[in-house]
Order: structure tokens, then sequence, then C-alpha cells
């Protein structure tokens, strides 16, 4: 990684980071637990379609989960959400190599998988395949909120696209 | 924007959603809840036939500093009515009465399941 795909790396941290807080501020209905916008997932699915490698995009959403983590999430959030993030851009880059798909179908399985990731983790620490039950509920809210993100997404990479 | 296989894919996505709801199926028998905090049953209370609303304060020490819930039994329901946990989803999930039913404070490692005989 040179020192401008480095900087890069960076802001696309800081943006997806402030996006993530900023979301905190936005009063939300509660629908299940765990459910949320994810509009800092926007940032995520426009590095993996820009960033040349799958790494590049790993190390993002690694970056923002811990400083999310230090700004109030603490350790046990960081399990879910990096388990959750990284399922997700795991499927997403399947789907994406297949050329199928559009960017909005990729993110809405991102999304679906974001919840996923994160059930397997909680069920594991609650020690209860119980917890799978808020599967119908939560794959729904992954799959419309990761529709709605992919095609923010979309619109930026189309936006951006000549430069 | 969306092609058909995006299409394809969603409705997949959908029904692997849904799927809980066949393999976890409906049970009727008397209920309990158990409260399980780090791996241990703390209280086990039956739901099935209870009366009045009764209160437990659950305490736990995490990263060297008390930790707090308030659980309520009203009824045949129970909920975490206070927590002082960063996120406090165990609050917001509210009562829960039916087996298979969980409240998970999970920075607490408190879990309420409940449970059939």
């Amino acid at each position: 990684m040179n020192l401008r795909e480095q900087l890069h790396l960076a802001l696309l941290t800081g943006i997806s980071l402030v996006l993530f807080l900023v979301e905190g501020l936005i009063p939300v209905p509660f629908i299940a637990p765990g459910a949320k916008l994810g509009l800092a997932n926007i940032v995520t699915v426009y590095a993996l379609y820009t960033l040349p490698r799958l790494r590049d995009t790993a190390w993002l959403i690694f970056l923002r989960t811990l400083l999310a983590a230090f700004f109030g999430g603490g350790p046990t959030i960081f399990l879910f959400s990096i388990a959750g993030g990284m399922l997700s851009l795991l499927s997403m880059w399947l789907l994406k190599r297949t050329g199928h798909f559009s960017i909005p179908g990729v993110s809405a399985a991102g999304g679906f998988a974001h919840h996923l990731g994160q059930l397997f983790v909680a069920a594991w620490a609650a020690d209860t395949v119980n917890l799978f039950r808020y599967l119908p509920v939560l794959g729904i809210c992954g799959i419309i909120t990761g529709l709605a993100i992919g095609v923010l997404a979309a619109k930026i990479c189309q936006l951006t696209a000549h430069k | 924007m969306l092609k058909k296989a995006d299409i394809v894919l969603i409705a997949l996505l959908i029904c692997a959603s849904l799927l809980p709801l066949f393999v976890f199926g409906k049970p009727t028998a008397a209920v309990y809840a158990e409260i399980r905090q780090d791996g241990k049953v703390l209280e086990t209370i039956e739901l099935t036939g209870h009366t009045g609303s009764r209160e437990i304060p659950v305490t736990c020490k995490h990263d060297s500093r008390e930790c707090h819930n308030l659980i309520r039994i009203e009824n045949e329901k129970i909920a975490i009515i206070e927590a002082d946990c960063p996120d406090r989803i165990c609050v917001h999930t509210g009562a829960i009465s039916q087996p298979g039913e969980v409240i998970a404070c999970l920075p607490h490692k408190l879990i309420i399941e409940i449970k059939e005989h």
C-alpha cells in the first residue's frame, strides 16, 4: 500500500466513523435488538467497488469498528460488529465477483450477512440457539437497509467514476 | 437499477430469514424463565400461572466496576426494565413470555431465557 492509498483509506475510515457517530444521534424506532440503518456501510460498499484489493476494505471495516468501540461501544459490541462486518464483506465480495448482481443487490445480501454474523456471535456468547428467532425480523431489516445503502453507494460510485 | 438476478437473490435471502420460523415451531407447555449470568443459573422463575409483580436486581463486576440490571416479572411476562450497560438493548427488547424468547444483556453477560418443562 503506497502513501496515496494509505491516505485514501484513512479518509474513508474517517468518513465512515463520522457517519457511524452521526447515526447514533438520529433517534430511530426500536425494531429488534441490533437493527439499525448502518449508514457507515455506505463507505464500506463504496470501498468494495473502488479500492483495488479486498484487504483494503477489510482494513477499513476493522479500523472503523475498532475506533467505534472506543467511542462508546466497548469490547462486546466490537466483537459483534467485527463478526457482522467481516461476514458481510466476504459475502458481498463473493457476489460481486460473480458479476451477476448490481450494487444494491450485493449490498442487500451484505446487510443480511451482517445480522447473520452478529447472531452467530450472540448465540455463541449467550450459549443459546434461540437468538436465531430474531432472524426473520433482523434478516429482513438487513435486506431493506442494505438495499437503501446500496442505492446510495451506487449513486456515489457513479458520481465519482470520472475521477 | 435492480437486475433479475438481484430480485432472485433478495427472494432467497427473505426465505433464509424466515427459516427459523419453521425450525423452531410453536411450543405450548408450561414455561419458566431462567436467569443466567456468565453461564451460571442465578434463578429460575415459574411464569405460567404467575400473578402479581416482583423485581429482581442483579449486579456484577465488569472491568472492575459495578454493573446493574433490574429485572421485573409482571404476571406471566419478564423484562429488564433498568440497565447501565452502554447499548441498553436488553431494556429495549421489552417483555417476553414465549418459550425460546431471550433477553440478552451481553455486556453484562446476563441472559434471560424462557424455557418449557
